[in-house]
């Protein structure tokens, strides 16, 4: 560590619990200081990284805030200035590191505290970097600095696909270029390894996608990575008018779907308990062909056949028959033939054999509930798929038989994720279930209150962006240590590009400004910018 | 040599001494020395400083009260010249500081008290610069009992000889500022005075 530090103070209080309180050096502007900045705390043998979450102006008598010095007596505010009026910070212990020798970042727990008076300085370039660790190494991608540095920060992705992860923000703040920038990532860091299927409701993270307050349009994955990425589409006309790079059209027929994947969004379509029974009962009877029973079968056939009432088969009736609504026409089919029966499999033959990445375009499927259904019935499917091939896994051993880690990600995580769907859906079976079936969840979401509290406390690394409501604040930090603290690190986060992210896959937390999704980054990758805009440019602007 | 100079501008000849103060008679009414001022009494060898605490006027024979003759200084002079000789002015200083030969006068009090009879002028701005650097003197001061207006004219006196120093102020505000505790409001008495 040659690069020296500026000094701040020194360590006056605190404990392991309630963190360390520091007194300012006098001279130390308190408007150079920023909550969520880190500071370096010198013990006897080991340094202690802590982060800034409160400042405090004190004084040493009570006398002094009511009577303070009058405006021109500037002897007496520099006389007080730094032993009668102070001011202490509040610091949050993140990691405990020896002075010398390795840096191991997973046994840096912070176990004690440094004794009083010990040396408090601003945390250096070198330091940051000792903690983040080289992006050049194998599963380390580089996704920002912390606010007022240059030194990347690199999430450690082996450990990040471990466990369902969650990207909050309210809206414009960069949840979705944050989104690309990590599933490019593991496209990038760990190909063959990691997949994931991305449910682009938005149709963005594929092909090129516009940039909020340009012309300029930033590449999709599939023309970052190419063959290593497959655009799936439900709306082939949609994505051949914008020009989006797709491989496969992917359909959906009535037996496609449960009786499941409609009661978990039950609260959606309005549809009652009795209606949910009339659902199961008719699968009872009629196999994979309920829906169409339901839909097109002559009620009181239907009646007699699974008992019940009526009134509550035409309730059921009425309100599934939004299924073949409009926006359903474009992707749902009362029956399939051929090789578009097959898209879901095909899908799966994608992920699990190919290992390519899958990004679903919804293209003008606009609706909620289409993208609903579709996630559910798909997730569903992959789900049990992953499930098997991982239990014959874990029976042969073989390392041939393991799947690749598969990591499905869904915007809007809070239709599939609040604590009544989660009871129902394959995802929150996969958030629940950890790794066990090499499946994990990346949830993006600008209202994470909506979501199961259980849920939000099992994910694995939390990346948020600014969030305005105090209850989306709370879901967010729910089940973190000193989340009072970050609390206030959170509050003081700038609109756009910047985050905060703690968790498993990072050492500590850190506020970001996130990496520019440029073409530096495309560098890195491996594609240059004339390579990009080639790919680009090969179909018809998808914007004019 | 040192002694003819000191003579030369002295302030007063000590009447009354101890090792913390002494108590000097004026030659001249016109010729006090301002209170809180530095001054400097001979030792031969060495030199004590001391700051000018109390000054008072008087009649020479302590049983007889001056009485009121209702006329103007200059026409009381003329008419009773006497006068001049039965009262006195004389000033009392606290010791601060000691030198034991030429070198510079530190915060120490001298060993013994100075010889009655020697002179006391005021003091030169080195010795003040360096008996007034940091802030003991002050406490000094203080076991003397010194007021507080005393301690603002001292300190003023002190910066007076450093008049292109800016940061002394500060420094010295804050000596008087640790010297008070926790007294904020005596402290900011104190403060205005000095910046006065
Ligand atoms: N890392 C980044 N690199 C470049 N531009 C960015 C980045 N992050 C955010 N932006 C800018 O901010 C705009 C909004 O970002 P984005 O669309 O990701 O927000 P969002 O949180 O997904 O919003 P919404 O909730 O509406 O979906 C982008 O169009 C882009 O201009
Ligand atoms: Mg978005």
């Amino acid at each position: 560590m040659i690069e020296t530090r500026q000094r701040l103070g020194l360590v006056t209080g605190g404990s392991l619990l309630d963190g360390l309180e520091m007194k300012l050096d006098p001279g130390v502007s308190t408007e150079a200081l920023r909550a969520g900045q880190y500071v370096v705390v010198e013990g006897q043998d080991h340094i202690f990284y802590t982060m800034i979450t409160d400042v405090r102006l004190q004084s040493a008598s009570p006398s002094i805030p009511i009577r303070p010095p009058a405006d021109g007596d500037d002897l007496l505010r520099q006389v007080l200035a730094g032993e009668w009026t102070y001011v202490t910070l509040h610091l949050r212990p993140l990691l405990q590191l020896p002075l010398v020798g390795e840096t191991d970042v997973d046994s840096a727990q912070v176990k004690t505290v440094p004794a009083h008076f010990a040396a408090a300085q601003r945390a250096s370039e070198d330091d940051v970097s000792r903690v983040f660790g080289q992006q050049s190494a194998r599963d380390r991608f580089h996704v920002g600095a912390p606010l007022d540095m240059d030194t990347p920060v690199c999430l450690n992705l082996s450990r990040f696909v471990e466990r369902s992860n969650g990207i909050f923000g309210k809206t414009g703040t960069g949840k979705t270029f944050l989104t690309r920038l990590v599933l490019a990532g593991l496209c990038h860091k760990l190909p063959g390894e990691v997949v994931t299927l991305t449910f682009d409701m938005h149709n963005e993270y594929g092909g090129s996608a516009r940039q909020e307050g340009s012309d300029r349009h930033v590449p999709g994955l599939k023309q970052l990575f190419g063959e290593q990425v497959a655009v799936m589409t439900l709306d082939e006309e949609s994505s051949r008018r914008r020009g989006a790079p797709i491989d496969e059209v992917v359909q959906l027929a009535y037996d496609d779907i449960e009786p499941g994947d409609i009661i978990a969004m039950r609260g959606e379509l309005g549809l009652s308990e009795a209606g949910c029974d009339t659902l199961s009962l008719l699968e009872g009877h009629f196999g994979d062909r309920w829906l169409w029973q339901l839909l097109h079968g002559d009620p009181e056939e239907l009646v007699e056949r699974i008992g019940g009432h009526l009134g509550a088969v035409l309730a059921a009736r009425r309100k599934l028959a939004r299924l073949a609504g409009k926006d359903f026409k474009r992707f749902l089919h009362p029956k399939l033939e051929g090789s578009a029966r097959r898209a879901v499999d095909t899908l799966v033959k994608r992920l699990a054999e190919r290992k390519q990445h899958v990004v679903l375009e919804f293209g003008q499927v606009t609706s909620l509930l289409s993208y609903l259904l579709v996630a559910n019935v798909v997730t569903r499917k992959l789900y049990a798929e992953w499930v098997r091939r991982a239990e014959e896994f874990h029976a042969s051993l073989r390392p041939q038989d393991k799947p690749p880690h598969l990591v499905i990600c869904v915007e809007e995580a809070h239709k599939f994720l609040n604590p009544e769907a989660a009871r129902q859906t394959s995802f929150g079976q996969i958030a629940r279930e950890l790794r066990k079936y090499f499946v994990s969840l990346l949830i993006v979401d600008q209202r994470p209150s909506g979501i199961d509290d259980e849920i939000l406390s099992q994910l694995g690394t939390r990346i948020t962006a600014q969030l305005n409501d105090d209850r989306d604040i709370a879901a967010v930090l729910a089940g973190t240590t000193g989340s009072a603290g970050l609390r206030v690190v959170l509050a003081g986060l700038d609109s756009k590009q910047q985050a905060l992210i703690f968790g498993h896959a990072v050492p500590m937390p850190v506020v970001l400004k996130t990496r520019t999704y440029n073409d530096e980054l495309f560098g890195e990758i491996g594609r240059i910018k004339a390579d990009v805009e080639g790919t680009m440019s090969a179909g018809p602007d998808p914007w004019g | 040599m040192l002694y003819t100079a000191a003579m030369a501008d002295y302030v007063g000849e000590v009447v009354l001494s101890s090792t913390t103060r002494l108590t000097a008679q004026c030659p001249d009414d016109d010729a006090t020395p301002a209170l809180g001022s530095f001054v400097t009494v001979d030792y031969g060898p060495g030199r004590a400083v001391a700051v000018v605490a109390e000054v008072r006027s008087g009649s020479l024979d302590p049983g007889r009260r001056p009485v009121a003759f209702g006329l103007s200084e200059e026409e009381l002079f003329r008419q009773q010249p006497q006068l001049r000789e039965l009262l006195s002015t004389e000033f009392e200083a606290i010791l601060v500081g000691w030198s034991e030969g030429d070198g510079p006068a530190r915060q120490l009090l001298p060993p013994r008290p100075p010889r009655l009879h020697r002179f006391v002028s005021p003091a030169e701005p080195d010795d003040v610069r360096t008996v007034t650097e940091g802030g003991d003197w002050l406490r000094t001061l203080l076991a003397a009992e010194a007021s507080d207006d005393l301690l603002a004219a001292a300190v003023r006196a002190s910066l007076a000889t450093r008049p292109d120093d800016h940061t002394a102020r500060l420094h010295a505000g804050r000596a008087l500022a640790r010297l008070v505790g926790d007294d904020y409001e005596r402290l900011q008495v104190l403060l205005r005075r000095v910046a006065q």
